[in-house]
């Protein structure tokens, strides 16, 4: 159970990757400080919209099943909504949302 | 302009909800992919192994069978996995539900692993863990089975022995798989079955199912 060392190359990649872009927005891009915050605080928000347009989805697919179960009788299982697919889709949608968001700020 | 800042005042509200929700997201992708977290949720609702003798095995469905009808991981762990046991002479009788593919692929992997036809229960086409329950009981009863060793995954465990035990029989579990993985992405798709599997209690629990 104990944590495998080895798992902590993921994590370094990031914080390496990550040290290497603020470098270079820093100095070749000359992007101001104050953007980073803000940045960061947008990208938090997006996490939030990808949960938030997950659950609505979710919650209209289980809605979905259980109208196809009880109208149609033929089974349709709520495993197909446990798909790595919608949550992709859920970003995606998130992700537009908020670019839209932002461009009406 | 008041109705202007109202209106302002309401979208930041709501932005600071969506941030506290992205924020506890990001708190759990880390807490879940770089902890032990889904490991330990894992073995706590599989529970200790009670391995012992009864008088079937029994393996529900899990992920069913792909389209060239090969057993999908989950399904096949545990029908090895029941099997072993079986070998281990800890039950003469060795059940297999879930979809009819899934049931035929593994009473053909049964077969082939050596273990007689007439020891091996087929519970073809239930679609989910209450039709199995009901099924397992239909088919086990009139043979005299009382006591049962259920061979599931163990976030698995705690619905389908309350169904089972529901239906009268006394269950001794044995969780397969029950360390858990060992990478982060398998994690955190562990961490999204147990949702799943929480989900999937509640709402056996408002049909009164459990």
């Amino acid at each position: 159970m104990d944590m495998d060392p080895q798992e902590l190359l993921l994590p370094a990649l990031v914080v390496a990757t990550s040290l290497g872009a603020y470098l270079i927005g820093v100095r070749r891009l000359r992007l101001p400080h104050a953007g980073l915050r803000r940045a960061v605080g947008r990208a938090i928000e997006t996490l939030g919209l990808l949960m938030l347009f997950g659950a609505v989805n979710v919650g209209l697919g289980i809605t979905f099943v259980l109208a196809w179960r009880g109208i149609t009788g033929e089974f349709l299982s709520f495993y197909l909504l446990n798909d790595a697919v919608l949550g992709i889709l859920s970003l995606l949608q998130a992700l537009i949302f908020q670019w839209w968001w932002t461009r009406a700020d | 302009m008041p109705r202007r800042r109202d209106v302002l005042a309401r979208v930041g509200w709501g932005a600071r909800l969506i941030r506290a929700i992205g924020g506890a997201t990001l708190a759990i992708i880390l807490v879940g992919g770089f902890t032990p977290l889904a490991n330990v949720l894992n073995r706590w609702m599989g529970g200790p192994s009670q391995l012992g003798p009864a008088e079937a095995i029994i393996v529900p469905g899990r992920g069913g069978a792909d389209v060239d009808e090969v057993l999908t991981n989950r399904s096949m762990r545990r029908t090895l996995r029941a099997i072993g046991l079986y070998r281990k002479s800890l039950a003469p009788l060795l059940v297999f539900s879930g979809d009819g593919l899934e049931v035929d692929a593994r009473v053909r992997l049964a077969q082939g692993l050596g273990v007689p036809g007439e020891h091996i229960v087929a519970a073809r086409g239930t679609n989910t863990t209450r039709e199995e329950a009901v099924m397992l009981e239909r088919l086990l009863r009139p043979r005299g089975v009382a006591r049962v060793l259920l061979v599931a995954d163990p976030i698995d465990m705690p619905r389908t022995r309350a169904l089972l035990q529901r239906r009268g029989f006394t269950v001794l579990g044995a969780p397969s798989a029950s360390s858990g993985p060992g990478d982060p992405e398998s994690r955190l798709s562990l961490l999204r079955d147990i949702g799943t599997e929480l989900f999937a209690c509640v709402y056996y629990r408002l049909r009164g199912w459990m």
